[in-house]
């Protein structure tokens, strides 16, 4: 064995020799630090997640079992998934006056979709950001789609979807680890304007307005580690 | 500053730990990258995307076990990927293509078993598939046994056995008189 894998290191030198890779990462590390906010949900996932923005808010977890069941109800094949082989997972994480509950997932070669609740400070509006789920692996999962659903009473639930179609050979259980920040926007509050707000003068001519930008208050990141198995599609 | 210095200092967002675990496991990373993907401009960016990938996973690492198995893969994962991805667009390394992979003309056999030369290695590394090199990298070049490997890369130890079987197979064929002490 050591010459075979002297040889291939032999092969894989002569091939690449020596390259300082530090300069380039030390750079391309920089420009992720200054552009993480947006690198981190694809496009298509910042239009499915706008509709998540919707209905995510602050809420009580408790009551959040009916509701899931009726964003699962969104999507046909998430509902067949979810009554046919949904793993409860039960996890709950809180940072402040905000608990995410990640409730169950479900597993199979073409997508996982994980089900979970959400309770917040009543007087927010909740969005999530940076979302990420990664295999045991370090493989990531390209996230594909998402809803959720809210009742008057405040209650809240949402479903993300990600695509595990890049997965080969799935194990009979899959490790996850799922990670998000929620942003909290106050509800029903407009920007204030910065200056006097006289949008008009005295002598008629209009004149613009400058509004102070609203920062969100950033709950998270939540992480979840768990395993699930993979259901198998002869059942 | 050992790896662990360096990690925690990296979990604390210190781009100096970065630097010290790219100085120290470069070169290994990007042999690796190089024996899986057989070209060296494509090693050095798999190698790179896997540092980063590895800064910005730095939480989910377990400090109690090795950082270097869990960077090579990273690194093994990272060029599967990316020859997945190329794979749809273009022929793989060296131009040979998926349907290649499968092809055993004995002329090409003959002329590497003459060659011992690490042209020769790299031609018959290239007529494995990508899976197949993975599974020889890993055992030969790494030194894993196969329920090391089984659990690195994700796959039942069946499939594990079935790949390094048919790479040892071919490679046999391709390369005699060096494959046959590797063991089975």
């Amino acid at each position: 064995m050591k010459d075979l894998q002297r040889k291939l290191d032999l092969c894989a030198t002569q091939a690449v020799g020596t390259r300082d890779l530090w300069p380039e990462i030390a750079q391309r590390a920089q420009n992720r630090v200054r552009s993480a906010p947006r690198q981190a949900i694809s496009p298509l996932g910042w239009v499915a997640l706008a509709v998540a923005l919707l209905v995510l808010t602050g809420t009580a977890a408790y009551a959040a079992a009916p509701i899931l069941r009726g964003v699962y109800r969104i999507n046909p094949t998430w509902n067949q998934s979810a009554a046919d082989a949904s793993h409860p997972v039960d996890m709950s994480q809180t940072q402040g006056d905000c608990t995410v509950t990640v409730e169950q997932v479900f597993i199979d070669s073409e997508r996982i979709l994980i089900g979970g609740s959400v309770h917040g400070p009543e007087t927010m509006s909740l969005s999530p950001t940076k979302l990420s789920l990664v295999t045991g692996d370090g493989i990531d999962l390209p996230f594909v789609d998402g809803a959720g659903d809210a009742r008057e009473d405040g209650t809240s639930a949402w479903v993300w979807a990600f695509d595990a179609t890049g997965l080969d050979a799935l194990p009979p259980e899959l490790d996850l680890h799922l990670s998000f920040e929620l942003n909290g926007i106050p509800r029903n509050t407009a920007p204030e304007p910065m200056a006097e707000p006289a949008d008009r003068r005295g002598d008629g001519s209009v004149v613009s307005v400058e509004l102070s930008p609203i920062e969100p208050t950033v709950y998270g990141p939540f992480r979840f580690a768990f395993s699930a198995p993979v259901a198998d599609p002869s059942k | 500053m050992d790896d662990q210095q360096a990690i925690a200092w990296l979990k604390q967002g210190d781009i100096t730990g970065l630097e010290v675990l790219v100085r120290r496991y470069q070169d290994r990373a990007l042999r690796t990258a190089y024996l899986i993907c057989l070209d060296a401009d494509m090693a050095q960016d798999i190698a790179q995307d896997a540092f980063l990938r590895a800064q910005q996973r730095i939480d989910q690492f377990d400090d109690s076990r090795p950082f270097a198995p869990w960077l090579l893969r990273i690194v093994t994962n990272e060029a599967l990927m990316l020859l997945r991805r190329r794979r749809h667009r273009e022929s793989a390394p060296g131009g040979i293509t998926e349907a290649t992979l499968t092809d055993e003309r004995p002329s090409i056999e003959d002329m590497l078993a003459a060659a011992e030369t690490q042209e020769a290695v790299r031609s018959a590394l290239a007529r494995l598939s990508p899976k197949q090199r993975v599974a020889v990298v890993s055992r030969y070049y790494f030194g894993l046994n196969e329920a090391e490997m089984a659990s690195a890369l994700g796959c039942p130890r069946g499939t594990i056995k079935r790949r390094l079987h048919d790479a040892r197979q071919r490679l046999r064929r391709l390369l005699p008189g060096w494959v046959h002490d590797a063991g089975s």
